[in-house]
């Protein structure tokens, strides 16, 4: 067994790739930017990756990837799918309906319409009410007019008793057939009806994206040979096999910062850092804390929609290295627009009329861009206090943001990643030192690349002191199982955490489980 | 530290140089980069580096490095004893090393820099100067700056106000002997802390304050002691009043501090009108507290209060010999005393004529003359009046002056009467039950729902102050924790009887009776006992020996 | 004074802070309530003093676990049927409802009844603040009766409960609702408008209303949201509180012992202070001595977003701001202390209130 290992980053901007042995050397690192078709992106920076590593192809064993691609889709409302929406749990729930609290745009470009039909269990697992099977096929025959072409299921204490939510699953293949996608919410999201729901929701909407991200990443790894085991890294900054990513496709919305963060605790050796990832279209800055990311509190929103699932806690600004500068006056002014992957056609040092906060970077000398169509003579006459105002103006909000995730610490380590991040400068006000980690422009992938399996189970138990060890077995035994699906090499998998939440307000021992495991991938 | 002076001084040495932080990380690199050294730019010392032996000490390293050829000295940089990082400078040539190590205490010298100065992240204190003048000028809570010895260098204008303008250059302990200063000093040096709150004992009671060290590296170089504006007593020197202690949330009494605090920014002269007992001075205050003139003097005189013969030496002052009895020094008058500040005149349509013309030329000139003063002196002042009668109707009748009316009434400002506002009345009471109880040690109470009624429907002619002073009496005469109607003050006894029918004569006569009695019986039978009951009562003390007379009290 | 949609959004905030770390999440509870007024118009809100006295007024609230509830999803008319199960009782037709419990997503309950009946709702609550059981109320204390009690799950099931022995009510309900699926919707505390007047918290939704407001704009201006707080309450009948502590949570133990340790930092620094809990934050211990009990509020404010936190959104190294508010007077009295005071959670401590001396 060689061992080595692809990990790959597909952004907004760039599509990077490193090539990593066993023992976590980087052995070649490329980058390329993002194609529309996704493939062409993952070829180009893959290809050099390798050739610069000379590993050969059939010797890549996994691939690693990340990408934001369903955050995009979700935050611009592009190339959704139209999702029905059934929830089961009549007489319960009627007055909130499936997308209540959306926004209405992305409401618009995502619903297909929503059933609240009988059925769901109590809290213990005894059913409720029976499934009303004859109101959910009318839902679906309604579902099959409107032509919608993903349907999500959730079930009032699904993730108890998942009988209801798998029965109307059935009966959505044999109206739809087979492969008619179908998101569960009990595998999703966790206790929280109207948050799992939304989940299950988004995931729903997100199956296009996602069948486009694996297809490309599929079709590029063939052509070339690579006979690997694929992963896709989720929020946590652990990883799941392609073939769960497709199915769950919301669980790599906060993967991006995730991985941003993880890489550059790996890079630079450190296990409490601030880290600052200046990307193409964005900036995450996030926390390391002993080796873990910090996650979200409470519920969060994402595209404006309430969930329950935790992701990396960051701050994430609009902005990047291809940020449109705009002069305002005798001030500068960075827009929200970015020029993303056309960054090579549109920047004014590639030749184009767009001037980016890359440009500006330039033409000061703050960083260097191998591409051979970038010219900085192209930036000679340009108005450099202009270029000053804009990069302060960037220090400033980066700075900003250190002080909203630094815990107080006043001697921080801060690692700057991504591959715009050498426009910051040396000194940052909110920490003690700066360090630039060689690498540092692939953090993302080598995040992606270092990632271990996960399996989580959250779960509502009734126990009383007697029964807790015997439960907390069980539910770590289900946790090390979902860790295995999930592409776990048996026997690597150890149970990272375990949380117990009493029930409050309620008469009976009722406790909150959630156990989550991680192994190697496999 | 000092980031450009040392990359100018890395660059244009001809050995390498290289600075650290904490973690090892290097910050900047310079001089000619030794290819046997690999070059440092922006990656982390190896593990094995020499420089790593000096991180987190306090000692100078001093190696001819074999390994690699080099010759180099590696000087901590030290804050407050901590090391911050490493100055390193290597050389391959031996001659050069040997005046590193030779010059190795003015290297440290240049460490030192390195951590203070401007532009770094260590600001040098700098203990003198107008510079700190003007910066703590800039706070409205008192200031004092303090040097290494414990002496008062600089005090802005709240903190003269506070200290006195004598405190400057005296050490604070002995001018302050026994406040706690020096214990809490001894904490912030002691504790390594960058601040410490404490409660600094003046002779004018107790202030909440913080002290805050200045360092430069591991020294302190004094300390900047500022009061907090929330912990002074009300009417202590200083005290900044706020419209925060104007309770109410009802939409007319919002609008009013609303309004109010509008007007505070500007300097315009603002005249109060509303009943008495609705809190004219307490807004008055408030303005006084939100304007650029906090930090100066608020100068209070009830224009209906004083004899008018007195009035005019009051306002103005006097000249020594001005009349008989008068000081022979002369006297400043509250404008004069006010200086700075704001003037607030209360009940001015209660103001003589001739003194109405006199006020005029002082808000015209702003200089005023004293009393048998020959030379005028120069004000300024804000002034703020108030009147609880219609000013504009005292005009008509010739009893106010128009021109002054308009001088004063530049901004009018209405303060709504209690019954205008009843929505306030819970919050009212609960605040001075709370009050009243924890004043006297009384178990807390709740009012029931027939004087909650009674207390809803009464007309509160005297505003604020009557509700404040029923509170006081309810207090005082409700021994459990409900209040019922036999607790209430006896003018609340038409309305009981209307409420509770049976014949309504008898009923406010024995109530009325009733209340004198215990209201005696808590305050006393004196004459300061009596005064003090009437207020209780909410009646003149003159109604309430005609009262006693009439119900044949026996006091 | 009504209550409008704006006026939901802010409450969602102030009743979080009045629940006191307890009281469980109002998302849902808010979104029930903002449905309710979008299709029936805004809420009434009757000031207690412009109650008559001889109205009739029955409160409503939620009753069970708000875990549950986020999962067995009402339909927002359970609290109204009780209210209606309760009038058919007694025979008589309430003129409003109003919240046992402001604090916490029960501030909605009565709300959401409200605007769907038509009724006003009355300003003012039983506790204050949140609580865990049912004759921890004002209502109890001054010698309400509970009883009859409707009780209400989503399948439209209505239980009547009679007993003379308010405690005893809340075992039987608590009972029933453990049948229903852990979670019901209860009307109880019938009582006259003379009543409500000497025997519930007044003022405490607008009181919600406005902390929420004060957090919304102390967020939109970025100033600081303790200060906020701590000024809408001196505007109260609440009076002053203060900041216990600034601080990052250290050790959180939720099996055994409730507690949340935070260790001070800036201007806080080398202060420890210790809050114990069971639903809503208890007692809270300032380097071992306990500065503050219940009744008064214990609120922990999240120092990044200034937002109010629930004791289980607590972890640990969150960076949080402890408050202390006192309560009113008519919940500090010796009768009320016996029933919701430190001691009736089995504390053996006196109650004490942070605050320095009685108003200021």
């Amino acid at each position: 067994m060689s061992g080595y290992r692809l990990g790959m980053d597909v952004g907004g901007t760039n599509t990077d790739a490193v090539v990593m042995d066993r023992d976590m050397n980087i052995l070649g690192a490329a980058k390329y930017p993002t194609t529309p078709d996704i493939a062409t992106g993952i070829f180009e920076s893959m290809d050099r990756a390798l050739s610069q590593s000379s590993v050969a192809p059939g010797e890549i064993e996994r691939v690693m990837v990340g990408t934001t691609q369903c955050l995009d889709a979700l935050e611009q409302r592009k190339r959704l799918a139209r999702v029905g929406a059934i929830r089961i749990g009549l007489p319960c729930s009627a007055e909130v309906p499936p997308f209540i609290d959306w926004p209405e745009d992305l409401k618009a470009a995502c619903e297909g319409g929503w059933a609240v039909v009988g059925g769901g269990f109590e809290y213990d697992g005894r059913p409720m009410a029976d499934l009303d099977e004859a109101a959910l096929g009318r839902a679906l025959s309604e579902f099959k007019r409107k032509g919608v072409e993903s349907i999500a299921i959730t079930c009032v204490f699904s993730p108890v008793a998942t009988a209801h939510e798998r029965r109307a699953a059935e009966m959505v293949k044999r109206a739809f057939g087979p492969d008619f996608p179908v998101t569960l919410s009990h595998e999703i999201g966790s206790m929280g009806l109207i948050e799992r729901e939304n989940s299950a929701l988004l995931n729903a909407t997100l199956v296009k994206v996602a069948d486009l991200a694996a297809g490309g990443l599929k079709r590029a790894l063939l052509e070339r040979g690579i006979v690997a085991s694929c992963y896709f890294a989720q929020n946590d900054g652990s990883a799941m096999s392609l073939s769960c990513a497709t199915k769950y496709p919301v669980l790599t919305i906060g993967s991006g910062a995730a991985n941003s963060i993880k890489g550059a605790g790996f890079l630079s050796g450190l296990r409490d850092c601030i880290v600052i990832d200046v990307g193409g279209t964005s900036t995450y800055v996030g926390v390391l804390v002993k080796g873990c990311l910090r996650e979200s509190v409470g519920a969060t929103r994402i595209a404006g929609v309430r969930t329950n699932f935790r992701i990396p806690d960051v701050v994430s600004l609009n902005l990047g290295g291809g940020s449109v500068v705009a002069k305002d006056g005798g001030r500068a002014r960075i827009l929200e627009d970015s020029v993303g992957y056309e960054l090579t056609r549109s920047a004014l040092a590639w030749g184009g009329d767009t001037f980016t906060l890359t440009d500006a970077a330039l033409a000061l000398g703050k960083l260097g861009v191998k591409d051979p169509a970038c010219d900085r003579r192209r930036l000679d006459g340009i108005d450099t206090t202009l270029c000053r105002k804009a990069l302060a103006l960037v220090q400033k909000r980066v700075e900003d943001a250190i002080e909203l995730v630094r815990e107080g610490n006043q001697h921080a380590v801060a690692v700057l990643v991504g591959g715009a991040s050498d426009m910051l400068p040396e000194y940052l006000s909110g920490v003690s030192e700066v360090y630039r980690p060689p690498h540092r422009e692939y953090a993302n992938a080598v995040g992606a690349a270092i990632a271990r399996v996960s399996g989580q189970v959250d779960r509502l138990w009734v126990y009383g002191e007697s029964e807790r060890e015997e439960t907390l077995r069980i539910v770590v035994a289900k946790a090390v199982e979902q860790a295995i699906r999930a592409g776990a090499a048996p026997g690597t998998v150890n149970v990272a955490e375990i949380e117990e939440t009493p029930l409050s307000y309620l008469s009976e021992d009722a406790v909150r489980v959630k156990v989550k495991a991680w192994g190697e991938p496999s | 530290m000092n980031r450009p002076e040392l990359q100018k001084a890395a660059h244009i040495l001809t050995f390498v140089s290289l600075l650290t932080g904490a973690q090892g990380f290097v910050a900047d690199c310079g001089g000619r980069v030794l290819a046997s050294a690999g070059g440092y730019d922006r990656t982390s010392l190896p593990p094995d580096h020499p420089a790593r032996s000096v991180l987190g000490s306090d000692s100078v390293y001093m190696i001819p490095d074999e390994s690699r050829s080099v010759f180099a000295v590696y000087f901590p940089v030290l804050s407050a004893g901590e090391c911050l990082g490493v100055l390193g400078l290597e050389t391959e040539c031996k001659e050069t090393g040997e005046r590193l190590a030779r010059a190795g205490q003015s290297i440290q010298a240049l460490a030192d820099m390195m951590r203070t100065g401007p532009g770094g992240s260590q600001h040098a204190f700098v203990p003198e100067g107008p510079l700190v003048q003007a910066v703590i000028e800039m706070l409205d809570e008192p200031v004092a700056v303090i040097d290494a010895t414990g002496r008062l260098t600089h005090l802005n204008q709240a903190g003269i106000s506070l200290f006195g303008r004598g405190a400057i250059g005296e050490w604070f302990e002995d001018r302050f002997p026994g406040s706690g200063f020096t214990a809490a000093w001894a904490r912030l040096r002691g504790e390594g802390k960058s601040f410490v709150n404490v409660d600094l004992d003046l002779p004018e009671g107790e202030y909440r304050a913080t002290l805050r060290a200045a360092r430069s590296g591991p020294r302190t170089v004094g300390v900047v002691l500022t009061v907090r504006p929330d912990s002074r007593e009300p009417g202590s020197p200083g005290w900044r009043f706020t419209f925060d202690e104007i309770k109410g949330t009802s939409p007319a009494i919002r609008k009013a501090k609303e309004m109010a605090r509008k007007v505070a920014s500007t300097d315009s002269t603002v005249l109060l009108l509303g009943e008495s007992g609705t809190g004219k001075e307490l807004f008055a205050r408030a303005i006084h507290g939100h304007s650029f003139r906090a930090s100066k003097p608020f100068v209070a005189i009830n224009c209906a209060a004083i004899p008018e013969s007195l009035l005019e030496s009051e306002l103005f002052g006097y000249e020594g010999g001005a009349f008989t009895g008068a000081r022979p020094g002369g006297k400043p008058g509250k404008f004069e005393v006010a200086n700075g500040g704001t003037v607030f005149l209360d009940e001015i349509g209660d103001m003589p004529l001739v003194l109405q013309a006199k006020l005029l030329r002082v808000l015209q000139d702003k200089e005023v003359e004293r009393v048998g003063g020959i030379r005028p002196v120069s004000v300024d002042v804000r002034v703020i009046s108030a009147s609880h009668k219609d000013l504009e109707e005292l005009v008509m009748k010739g009893a106010f002056r128009e021109d002054l009316y308009y001088r004063l009434a530049v901004i009018p400002l209405h303060i709504p009467a209690l019954r205008e506002r009843k929505e306030d009345l819970y919050l009212l009471l609960e605040h001075y039950l709370r009050r009243y109880r924890t004043l006297y040690s009384k178990t807390p109470k709740r009012l029931s729902s027939e004087v909650l009624k009674v207390l809803f429907d009464y007309d509160w002619p005297g505003n604020v102050r009557e509700l404040e002073n029923t509170v006081e009496y309810i207090v005082n005469m409700e021994s459990g924790d409900l209040v019922t109607l036999d607790s209430l003050p006896p003018r609340f006894a038409r309305l009981i009887a209307r409420e509770t029918t049976g014949d309504p004569g008898m009923s406010i006569e024995s109530a009325e009776a009733d209340a004198i009695r215990r209201a005696l019986e808590i305050y006393g039978t004196s004459a300061r006992g009596k005064e003090k009951a009437a207020r209780a009562l909410g009646i003149h003390r003159a109604t309430l020996y005609r009262k006693l007379k009439k119900l044949g009290i026996d006091a | 004074m009504y209550v409008d949609l704006s006026e939901l959004e802010a409450l969602r905030l102030g009743a979080t802070v009045l629940g006191s770390g307890g009281g469980g999440d109002t998302y849902l509870s808010y979104l029930l309530a903002r449905e309710a007024v979008k299709k029936h118009g805004p809420v009434r809100l009757l000031q207690v003093h412009e109650l008559p006295d001889d109205a009739l007024v029955i409160p409503t609230a939620m009753m069970g676990s708000p875990m549950i509830m986020n999962e067995r999803v009402p339909s927002g008319k359970e609290a109204l049927t009780s209210l209606r199960t309760v009038e058919k009782q007694l025979g008589r037709q309430a003129l409003a409802t109003m919240p046992i419990e402001a604090g916490g997503l029960n501030a909605f309950t009565a709300l959401t009844a409200a605007a769907r009946g038509g009724l006003p709702v009355v300003d003012g609550d039983g506790m204050g603040r949140a609580f865990p059981e049912l004759q921890m109320c004002t209502f109890h204390v001054y010698g309400v009766a509970g009883s009859p009690v409707a009780v209400t799950s989503e399948q439209g099931h209505s239980v009547v409960i009679e007993s003379a022995e308010n405690p005893m009510l809340e075992r039987l309900a608590r009972a029933t609702v453990a049948g229903m699926g852990g979670v019901g919707y209860i009307a109880a505390y019938p009582m006259s408008g003379k009543q409500v007047k000497e025997a519930s918290v007044a003022g405490t939704l607008s009181l919600g209303i406005r902390i929420g407001q004060a957090l919304l704009s102390a967020e939109r201006k970025r100033s600081h949201p303790a200060g906020a707080l701590l000024d809408a309450f001196a505007q109260s009948t609440y009076g002053q509180g203060m900041v216990l502590l600034e601080g990052r949570v250290t050790a959180l133990e939720r099996q055994r012992a409730r507690r949340v340790t935070v260790e001070g930092h800036e201007s806080y620094a080398r202060q420890t202070l210790e809050v114990e809990f069971r639903y809503e934050n208890l007692i809270a211990r300032l380097d071992g001595r306990v500065v503050s009990t219940v009744p008064e509020l214990i609120v922990f404010l999240h120092y990044e977003t200034g937002m109010p936190l629930l004791t289980e959104e607590l972890r640990p190294g969150m960076r949080v701001i402890c408050l202390s508010v006192p309560t009113p007077e008519i919940t500090v009295t010796e009768e009320a202390l016996a029933v919701f005071g430190p001691k009736a959670f089995g504390y053996d401590c006196e109650f004490r209130s942070a605050r320095k001396d009685g108003w200021r």
